[in-house]
Order: C-alpha cells, then structure tokens, then sequence
C-alpha cells in the first residue's frame, strides 16, 4: 500500500516536471513595426528564433503603430503590466535604468560572450549604459546628412559635384539657387535654416561648443551657446522669419516637402530620407553629403532600443531574445530589408551593405555623430532649448538674456528634482 | 398683409442661407474624406486643391479592405457596439429610474456624485482603472470595454434619462401601483415606452462612442485578431509616410454604417437630440 503510494507521488512529480520542461517559456514582444518590409522582417526573424528554440522559448511579438505605441508602453509599464521585451526610445533609456523597472543585460552577455564594444557603434551603445551597466541594446539609429538637388546647384552656375563643406560655402551657395516671385516670397530657397531636421543645438556642436560642462552639468549659457544663437539669428532674419514660415507652411514634410518637390536646394534629413525620395520623386537628381559646419563637423544620432523588463519573470530567456535580435544575422537582415542603419556594426559594415554609397557615408557620419546628453533631472532640457531659441528669433528677447533664464530655470528644476528624489 | 408676407419671405432667405451654408460647412470634411478616397496617391496633397478625383480610383477600396483584416474588425466593432448598446440602455435606465421615481435615504446626494464623476478628467482614470481590470485578469479581454456598460453606463447617460424620467407624471406610476403592478414592470412596460426619444438619444451616443472608441481596445487588447476599425485605422499611418487615399477609403467604410444607421432613425434621432439639448 505505502509502495504503491510512494509510486503514485514519484508518477505524479515526473509527471508535472515533464509538463513543465516541456511547455516553452513565452515571452512577449513589442514592437514599433506593425506594416510593411519592416513587419515582414521582424516576423521572419521572431519564427527563426522560435524555430532554433523549440520547446523552450516561444515569442509572441505585437507590432503597434508608432503613433500610438508609446501611449499603450507607458501605461502597461505604469501598471507592472509590461511585455518581456520592448522596443524604446533609445535617447533616454537611462531615465527607465534609474527607476529600475530595465533588466541589466550586463551578466547575459558576459555570459553570451558578447563583446558589446566590437559588436555595436560606440554612441548608440553609451546611450545604453548606466552606473557600469547595459540596460538596452541599440537595435536602430540614424544620423542627420545634407541632400542637395543637383539640377538647381547646375541652374545656379554651381558645380553639382562640389557640395559644400564649410557653413559659409553652404550660404554661398544658398544665396545663389535662391529665387524671389513678384511678391516678394520664396519660389526657390537654397536653405532653410528652420526646416526637416535642421535644428539648433546641432549647430552648437558644430561651432564646436557643448550642453555638458567640465564638471557633468547641463550649461546652455556658456560663450559659444550665446554666440552660436547670435549667428542662428542673423541667418534666419536675412532670409525672414515670416518668409521663412511662410514657405514651411505652403511646404509640409511628407508628399508635398519642398525639397521632394524641387523648391528646396539643401535639406539636412534624417539617412532614411532617400526612401522617401525614392518613392516620392524618383527622377529626382540629388546628391547627399555630411552636413556642412562652421568648426567641426558633426551630426546628430537618435534611435530605438531593446529593452527588458526586470520584472519579467523569464529574465533569461528575454536576456537571450534581445542578444538575439541585436545579434549579426538578424541586424542584418532588418538593414539590408528596412535600410535602416542598424546599432550592430558588424552588420552595419557588411560589405554589400558598404557597397551602396548613402549607407557607407551613414555608417562613416556614425563616427562624428553625437546623441543629445540625456539629463535624468531635466530629460526634456532640449524642448526648453528651441523654446527659448524660438523667442530669440520672435525678437522677445536676446540671445544672452534668454539663455540666462533658460539656465536659471534649468537649474531649479533639477534642485527641485534632487529635493523629491 | 403683403408687408408682413414679405417680411417672412426674407426671414426664410435669410435662415434657409444661413442653415444651407452651416451644413456645407459641416458637409466639407465628409465630402473631402470621399473624395480623397478616389484619388490616386499624387492628388492627395495638390496645390492648388483638387476637389474631384480625376478619374475615380475605385480600386482604393478594395486595396484599403485588403490592407489589413477589415471584416473580421468590422464584426469585432460590431459585436462591441451591440453589447455596449444594450448594456447601457439596460444598466443606466435602471439607474436612473432609481434616481427619479423611487424614493430612498440620501437619493440625491448619491445622483450629485454620480453626476460630479463627468467632472474627472478621463486621463486620470485610465492607469486606476487598468491595474483594476489588470488585476482582475481581464486585459486582452472584451471584458473592460463590454462590462462597464453594464454596471451603471456612465453619468451621462444616466443624468439624460433620469431627466427625462423626471417629467414623466408620477400619476401614471401611481396608478399601475393601485393596479399592483411591481416597480421593475412599472420600469419597463409604462416608463420605458414612454421613453423611446430619449433611449434613442442614448444608444445613439453609445453606438457612436463605442464604435469610434481608439484608446480603449488599443489599451486593453494585445492580439491583433480582437482589434476593432478604429485601431486598425492606424496602421495606414506609418512614422514617416501615411497613404492618405487608403485611410481615407477605409475611414469611409467605417462611417458608412453609422451614416446609414442615422438615415434610417434619422426622425427619431432629431427628435431625441432635441429633447436631450432642451434642458428639461
């Protein structure tokens, strides 16, 4: 009776063990890619996972329109409800890493292997350390690259094949592709200091200044900031700020955008550009090139991560996903499909991918390119910045008046946040 | 005697004007939305502005319904503006019977704070109310957008009938009582027939708020296959591009249930937007 009761207990427990090895892990997965190439690839390369993890790790991936990803993200996570992995904005990931809701994936790739420096570019994957660890694997960025229409540099007596370098060359040039109408307004700009991806702390970096002293604080009253809103705002009142928003209001991003539609000489747009010239104008004669600087050249990077939720309750397997889908073969394919620069170099710099001239000098740009500082205190210290540089050009007040109370106020705030914190 | 018929002759030029030019204002963005749904992809955004799409590009709609899974969305909205419809006209006539015609300890103050639940700005509720139905195990679920509806129905819907309740003559109720009629058959055979304009005006505004609602199965559902119209809208506006002619295509056929519904009730709906605007 006690044997065949033992028997039962030791069935049963064998029983459950088998059951529960067998059943896989399911992680869930979401994502910004919910249409198109883009779907298409994630899809294609969650099953491939799946398929070489049979048995023990299931993803269930949802893409949400990346209109409305961030409202439903937000919520799940204020609520505990978050997915195992996620995709995010990699500009602030360490404002997630400090409030410890981020898995750190440090051990999981020391444990993997992985050696993140020779696997990612270096400035996508510093925006995923904090306080010596990683808390995100850049998974996409991009950088910000000068387009110029060649059939106007050659209207204007201008050689299409010498684009500008320096930030004078580029108003020479602008000066001469740019046309007046009868009335005064723009038929033709050479360049729009205030239009696509065109904005002012990139300017600040070129003239060789910085948002971040020597001692780690946010500064955005220092000489050259002031000097480089001096000279922001003389470019754009020799050209006329309502001219100037005139012409960006007869000329919205998107199908009716003012260089798509030959109205514009030189636009600095993000590297994915081309494919909206591509399917938009593809007769389209255009030439791309780093953008041009007044000190030192530079450009301006942003992104998404991937991320895992430290209350995930299959940490290792979400570790293992996100290794995977940041790893070579999966980068890869989402670059050579999406033509999107991805965070992985080692993919990034595969040689067909090298071979496409905009996608060599994207992976070169990567190099001078520069993400915003991220300020935990103040992460949204760069709003206030066009804020205050918007009322410079409104003539509100000066370049060294508003910076100085931009600062003042920059500086309570993060008082206000070390006092709550 | 001419005078005065003249005067009226103006009088009517001058309302029929201005009524005519307040619904070709109201008309525009629904014409426009039409008309962009014939369009090839290069009219969308002309300047100057095409009106007429030339020619028609009929084959949008096919192309909209086979971007993403339309009938099955279309039936999910369906299912969840029926149920919320019936929910509500059931949940908050209750309510609001209790409100008007029975008399309880504390009757009003309990209708106030009914009523001062309109005055909490929607953004504030919804973490509460997800980690609510989070715990409950609902999400990915009908259950958050379906068991509301039975559970009260919303202040607003509960203050329109309740003052419609109100000016129904207690005399009647009084009578069915002597009659030895029970409160729930005095509830739905004397006080809801009497009603039909006003539960018209409720279920109107349900159908449309359940049947426009975004956030709401955008929060609560993680698999594609319970979305509704209103989610699956999105998906033809990408970060960089939106195909503008398709959107508006599949924007057309979602309106074009409400549009027929409101051609058909339209008597009953006027009559119902009327009363509830009349401030009884």
């Amino acid at each position: 009776m006690k044997l065949a009761r033992s028997f039962l207990i030791a069935l049963f427990i064998l029983v459950l063990t088998t059951i529960s090895f067998a059943a896989p892990v399911v992680i869930k997965f979401w994502h910004v890619y919910d249409a198109g190439i883009a779907k298409q690839t994630i899809d294609q390369v969650v099953t491939d996972f799946n398929k070489s993890h049979e048995g023990k790790i299931r993803v269930e991936a949802l893409g949400i329109s990346f209109w409305d990803y961030w409202d439903k993200l937000r919520i799940s996570i204020a609520a505990g409800q978050e997915p195992d992995v996620f995709v995010n904005d990699l500009g602030d990931v360490i404002m997630r890493a400090s409030s410890g809701i981020l898995l750190d994936l440090a051990p999981y790739l020391k444990k993997a292997g992985t050696d993140v420096d020779k696997t990612f570019f270096k400035a996508p994957l510093d925006m995923c350390r904090w306080k010596g660890g990683i808390y995100a694997l850049p998974f996409e960025t991009d950088v910000r690259l000068l387009f110029y229409n060649k059939d106007l540099f050659v209207k204007a007596g201008l050689d299409p094949n010498r684009p500008p370098k320096t930030w004078n060359e580029l108003w020479q040039y602008a000066d001469k592709i740019t046309k007046k109408n009868a009335q005064g307004d723009y038929d033709v700009l050479g360049f729009n200091p205030l239009y696509a991806q065109s904005y002012f702390w990139m300017y600040v970096w070129g003239n060789g200044g910085d948002f971040i002293d020597e001692k780690g604080n946010l500064v955005v009253n220092s000489s050259i900031v002031v000097k480089s809103l001096t000279e922001w705002k003389q470019m754009v009142d020799r050209l006329g700020l309502d001219k100037l928003q005139k012409f960006n209001a007869t000329y919205p991003l998107g199908l009716n955008d003012a260089f798509i539609n030959g109205k514009l000489g030189m636009v600095i747009q993000n590297n994915t550009f081309f494919s909206q010239l591509r399917d938009y104008a593809p007769n389209l004669n255009y030439g791309v090139v780093q953008i041009p600087y007044p000190v030192k050249p530079v450009s301006w990077s942003n992104g998404f991560s991937i991320e895992a939720s430290s209350r995930s309750r299959n940490k290792d397997a979400a570790a293992e996903f996100i290794i995977y889908l940041t790893s070579k073969t999966p980068s890869y394919l989402f670059a050579k499909n999406v033509s999107s620069l991805v965070g992985n170099r080692e993919a990034a710099m595969s040689p067909d991918l090298m071979s496409n001239e905009l996608w060599k000098l994207s992976v070169q740009t990567l190099d001078i390119s520069r993400f915003r500082p991220f300020v935990l205190e103040y992460p949204l210290w760069y709003e206030d910045l066009q804020k205050t540089v918007e009322t410079v050009l409104y003539g509100k007040s000066t370049p060294q008046k508003a910076l100085d109370d931009l600062q003042k106020m920059i500086e309570t705030q993060i008082q206000k946040y070390r006092l709550t914190h | 005697m001419r005078s005065q018929k003249k005067m009226r002759l103006i009088r009517e030029i001058i309302l029929y004007s201005v009524l005519t030019l307040f619904s070709v204002i109201f008309l525009v963005p629904l014409f426009w939305m039409i008309s962009t749904s014939l369009k090839p992809e290069s009219q969308v955004m002309t300047v100057p502005v095409q009106w007429l799409p030339k020619p028609p590009q009929w084959r949008n709609y096919i192309d909209a319904v086979k971007a993403f899974p339309f009938f099955r969305y279309f039936w999910n909205t369906s299912f969840l503006a029926i149920l919320n419809v019936v929910g509500t006209l059931f949940s908050a006539s209750l309510v609001a019977y209790s409100f008007s015609k029975l008399r309880w300890k504390g009757r009003n103050q309990l209708f106030y704070i009914t009523i001062a639940t309109m005055f909490i700005p929607s953004q504030v509720l919804i973490i509460p109310t997800y980690l609510i139905f989070s715990k409950l195990g609902w999400i990915n679920t009908y259950l958050p957008l379906v068991v509301p509806a039975f559970c009260g129905g919303g202040a607003f819907n509960i203050f329109l009938l309740r003052q419609f309740f109100v000016s129904i003559p207690d005399e009647l109720l009084e009578a069915a009582r002597i009659d030895g009629a029970s409160e729930f058959r005095i509830y739905s055979q004397i006080v809801l027939p009497l009603s039909k304009p006003v539960l018209f005006t409720v279920s109107i505004f349900t159908l449309l708020f359940s049947w426009n609602d975004f956030f709401g199965p955008l929060l609560y559902l993680h698999d594609p296959s319970k979305w509704t119209l209103a989610v699956g809208l999105r998906s033809f506006q990408q970060q960089y591009t939106t195909t503008w002619n398709l959107l508006m295509a599949a924007s057309t056929l979602t309106a074009l249930p409400l549009i027929i519904i409101y051609f058909i009730f339209q008597k009953s709906i006027t009559s119902g937007f009327a009363l509830s605007g009349s401030g009884k």
